[in-house]
């Protein structure tokens, strides 16, 4: 399985590239969201993609909507990975399109625990 | 623009909340401390700034350490021997960017934080009167967590793509 990592901090990529390794995808990163529409234009077609939300060039949400509004990225999970913790943003990006949402700091169980309850992992 | 006493009171969340991000992100027990960052050492600084929707004020929020500690933190957080400036860099950014949308839930709620600006510096300049400092003491070193109101932000903010800060500076 595939997962795309979305984000402009190269640590938070690590990070999750890691976790998402030993569960055993393989990682496509992204600096920001048009880095992200530009792997998946090119061909990537990732399971889930994690997304940060405040980056430069494209947000996470803009992103969503993107792959959102595209019927060729219907199947790929969206879950937003963000500091943004208020109830108004949440919502928001649901209502994009986003199918979970992690606030960070995550811990590793969290972000698996929600890829199980995505169907994408059994544990 | 917050009140100076709603500031201070929430010093002690603003502890918590270093210790449990260094728990997080780090792996890594923290313990709280009065203890200041050291004078005349390498200091590793990521400054964010939030801007309150309705009256417009800043709220500015350090993350800042030692840069030994950084370093450290690189090497393991990138898996390298030996973390360039720009690993640095990366890693201050990324604990200011979570400690600052932390402090914005506690704050400025619906505010519009900005992007990291991470600079390696032999020291900081001292913190207005008004400044509330945390601090967390962990593999022997201090990092620090520190929240001030600001007049403006300064010439180095720079706010994500889809802000209404953005859209502002390029014109849009």
């Amino acid at each position: 399985m595939q997962a795309l990592v979305v984000d402009d901090s190269r640590v938070m990529r690590t990070i999750l590239t890691k976790l998402l390794t030993n569960l055993n995808f393989d990682v496509v990163q992204a600096g920001d969201g048009a880095e992200a529409l530009a792997a998946l234009d090119a061909g990537a077609r990732p399971e889930v993609a994690l997304v940060d939300w405040n980056m430069p060039v494209m947000d996470g949400l803009t992103f969503i909507k993107k792959v959102r509004q595209n019927p060729e990225y219907r199947d790929v999970v969206l879950m937003m990975v963000t500091t943004e913790s208020e109830q108004n943003n949440i919502v928001r990006a649901l209502a994009a399109g986003a199918h979970e949402y992690v606030i960070k700091p995550f811990t590793d169980e969290v972000i698996a625990e929600k890829l199980e309850m995505l169907g994408l992992i059994e544990r | 623009m917050i009140d100076p006493a709603e500031l201070a009171a929430a010093q002690p969340d603003l502890e918590m909340l270093l210790v449990e991000m260094i728990a997080s992100v780090l792996g890594e027990q923290a313990e709280p401390t009065a203890e200041p960052l050291p004078a005349a050492v390498g200091l590793a600084v990521s400054r964010l700034v939030i801007q309150d929707p309705q009256d417009g004020s800043f709220l500015g929020v350090d993350v800042r350490a030692e840069g030994n500690l950084i370093t450290t933190l690189a090497a393991t957080l990138l898996g390298v021997a030996e973390p360039a400036p720009d690993d640095m860099l990366d890693v201050i950014a990324e604990l200011g960017n979570i400690a600052a949308g932390n402090v914005k839930s506690l704050l400025c709620h619906n505010g519009q934080l900005s992007l990291p600006a991470p600079q390696l510096a032999f020291e900081h300049e001292g913190d207005s009167p008004d400044a509330i400092r945390a601090g967390a003491s962990l593999l022997g070193n201090v990092m620090e967590l520190v929240v001030m109101p600001l007049h403006s932000a300064d010439a180095k903010t720079r706010w994500p793509s889809g802000s209404a800060q953005h859209s502002a500076e390029v014109g849009v």
